[in-house]
């Protein structure tokens, strides 16, 4: 029965492989006396339960459910057919049955409470401390992938409050953990919503400036990461064409104001992002007048131009 | 090996070696014990979400002042505005924004382990103080080890006017404290603090709440008529939470008094060195030194 279960887990399992294995491979495993330990020191937590257990019902239920799990583990640990990655997955897989079950359990009696305790301080740690290079080795991969698409973009000062805000929002923008999608690395999201206002600039039929309020949908080209081989710490980042020189491209809708030297005439406008830079397609109602645009996200520029723009005091 | 204690601070401006001076009033106050102290310093880290994410842009107000509406580049140039942002934009950046509140979770809880590597300390033999906000991101930064490796591996945590028990007016805009722990969907207050509080060992958990401090206490203060409580939301938590923290990790709760419930004493009632200096917080830190307080 076992060895059907472990047969079953293999096919299970194989999709978490091929990224469990650069994890795996440098991480060590509990053995099987580990193992056996904790399987020892659960079981007699076990016995301790009056039976019939009562109120203690529950805490019988998540300890014999952690021998259960242990001995499973156990079978796969000392099967010399086990790949060193599927005992790494099923580790992965007990602790966060553990975690579910641990936050579901309901009230428990003082010796619940004691005998919970016993579990997770006592016996778990010496299996669950072989996750510890994994927990490092993700959060070195998370924080620098939430470097790249929030702060080392080419405009990076331009966000706001409701930008930040709209990106926690939106569940295809913003990081799940174990979630897997083409559009995620290790959870993070590719996407992003922008809400910035933006200075255009006209480039057919007249060279009127505008200031739009600009709503966008970027699709950030996000590097490979993975944890540098001599500092566990730090980040290995590795850049494709992409990544490096796209960063960013997106689709944007804007509504403003274009300034041609009369008063402000409302103006809007659909555009294509890549980097900082949008090229758009406007409207002006008042004159029924389509044009092409140039914006750059980044107010900066703007200013440098203001001498020669005629609205703001140019020639 | 001395035991390795950890420091946290909160909301303001905080200097790289802000450790210094918790770390005087700890020898002060325990001259006999075997310990070293290392600030998990994040100032940084806030001020960098806070200038990614202004409630104004900056470049924005630069170019409008530059074209002559100068005075929302002035408000943004003032010493009001400073303080405002200092104190609540740590809050606003930390919880009222999903993406940016796992960011510092991950930056910080990094930092955490990068500092224990540093030192050369085993988590079992390491202490946790966080102050303010730091005792919001501190539960929050063990809590995202435990989902991971399943336990949490450190001897203790002592929690210093903790916001715990704040109740956001809107959760949907911005989340409870408890609330933006990692991993906690669909558990509700009674839950998080119960799952939270048993995973500690008897002892090993510690909460001081000064009554008369506005950050994790719901204070009345006095006006000339009756005592008011001027904040329309819950700081503190309510009697069944603590009930709920006494039953599933006995002692870990200190409440004190401490200060005038006085509108001009609310920084003084929340300072770290009022909580450090407590009979309560040596008792705490006496006992995860595993020595006489």
């Amino acid at each position: 029965m076992r060895w059907r279960e472990i047969r079953v887990t293999v096919g299970f399992v194989a999709l978490h492989l091929l990224l469990a294995l650069p994890a795996a491979a440098a991480t060590a495993l509990p053995a099987v006396a580990e193992i056996d330990g904790y399987l020892v020191r659960v079981k007699g937590l076990v016995d301790q339960l009056p039976a019939p257990p009562g109120d203690d019902g529950e805490i019988r239920g998540y300890l014999t459910g952690c021998v259960e799990r242990a001995s499973f583990l156990r079978d796969l640990a000392a099967s010399p057919a086990t790949e060193q990655s599927l005992l790494f997955v099923e580790l992965k897989r007990f602790t966060a049955f553990r975690n579910t079950a641990k936050d579901g359990l309901g009230s428990l009696t003082p010796l619940g409470r004691s005998l919970l305790r016993a579990e997770n301080g006592e016996a778990w740690p010496a299996l669950g401390h072989y996750l510890m290079d994994d927990y490092v080795r993700g959060l070195v991969i998370r924080k620098a992938l939430y470097e790249r698409k929030y702060f080392e973009e080419d405009d990076p000062k331009q966000a706001n409050l409701l930008e930040g805000w709209l990106n926690s929002r939106f569940d295809f923008c913003r990081t799940r953990d174990g979630a897997q999608a083409w559009y995620r690395r290790d959870g993070v999201s590719a996407f992003e919503v922008t809400v910035r206002t933006e200075p255009v600039v006209l480039v057919t039929r007249s060279t009127d400036v505008a200031v739009v309020l600009a709503g966008g949908l970027l699709y950030n080209f996000l590097p490979a990461v993975g944890q540098d081989a001599g500092d566990p710490f730090r980040a290995a980042v590795h850049d494709d064409l992409l990544s490096r020189q796209v960063k960013r491209v997106g689709l944007r809708a804007a509504a403003g104001a274009v300034f041609d030297g009369a008063g402000p005439d409302l103006l809007v406008g659909a555009g294509v992002q890549v980097r900082a830079i949008s090229l758009w397609a406007t409207y002006q109602p008042e004159e029924t007048a389509w044009s092409l645009a140039v914006g750059v996200s980044d107010w900066r520029w703007l200013k440098r131009l203001r001498p020669i723009l005629p609205y703001f005091g140019g020639p | 090996m001395a035991t390795l204690v950890v420091v946290t601070h909160g909301v303001g401006n905080h200097p790289a070696d802000f450790a210094l001076a918790w770390e005087k009033i700890l020898h002060a106050h325990h001259p006999d014990a075997d310990f070293q102290v290392a600030g998990l310093w994040w100032e940084d880290l806030l001020e960098k979400v806070a200038e990614k994410f202004p409630i104004v842009e900056q470049e924005f107000a630069d170019a409008v002042k530059s074209f002559g509406f100068g005075q929302l580049a002035q408000l943004l140039d003032s010493s009001t505005y400073d303080q405002v942002r200092d104190f609540f934009m740590d809050v606003l950046v930390y919880l009222a924004m999903g993406e940016m509140t796992d960011y510092l979770q991950t930056a910080l809880a990094l930092r955490l382990k990068q500092l224990l590597h540093d030192q050369g300390a085993a988590a079992g033999e390491t202490v946790l103080i966080g102050h303010s906000l730091g005792a919001v991101a501190l539960p929050h930064v063990v809590w995202r080890e435990r989902n991971a490796i399943g336990y949490i591996p450190y001897r203790g945590l002592i929690l210093l006017a903790p916001p715990l028990g704040m109740a956001s007016p809107l959760p949907a805009v911005v989340k409870d404290p408890l609330a933006a722990m990692p991993g906690v969907h669909g558990m509700n207050r009674p839950q998080i603090l119960t799952a939270f509080a048993r995973e500690w060992a008897a002892g090993a958990l510690h909460l001081l709440i000064n009554r008369h401090d506005l950050i994790c206490a719901d204070v009345r203060f006095s006006t000339g008529g009756a005592a008011v409580d001027p904040i329309p939301v819950a700081q503190g938590f309510s009697n069944a939470e603590l009930v709920l923290l006494e039953r599933e990790c006995g002692g870990s709760v200190s409440c004190f008094t401490q200060g005038a419930a006085d509108p001009r004493q609310v920084a003084a009632n929340h300072a770290v060195t009022l909580y450090l200096q407590r009979p309560e917080f040596d008792a705490a830190f006496a006992h995860l030194l595993g020595v006489a307080p």
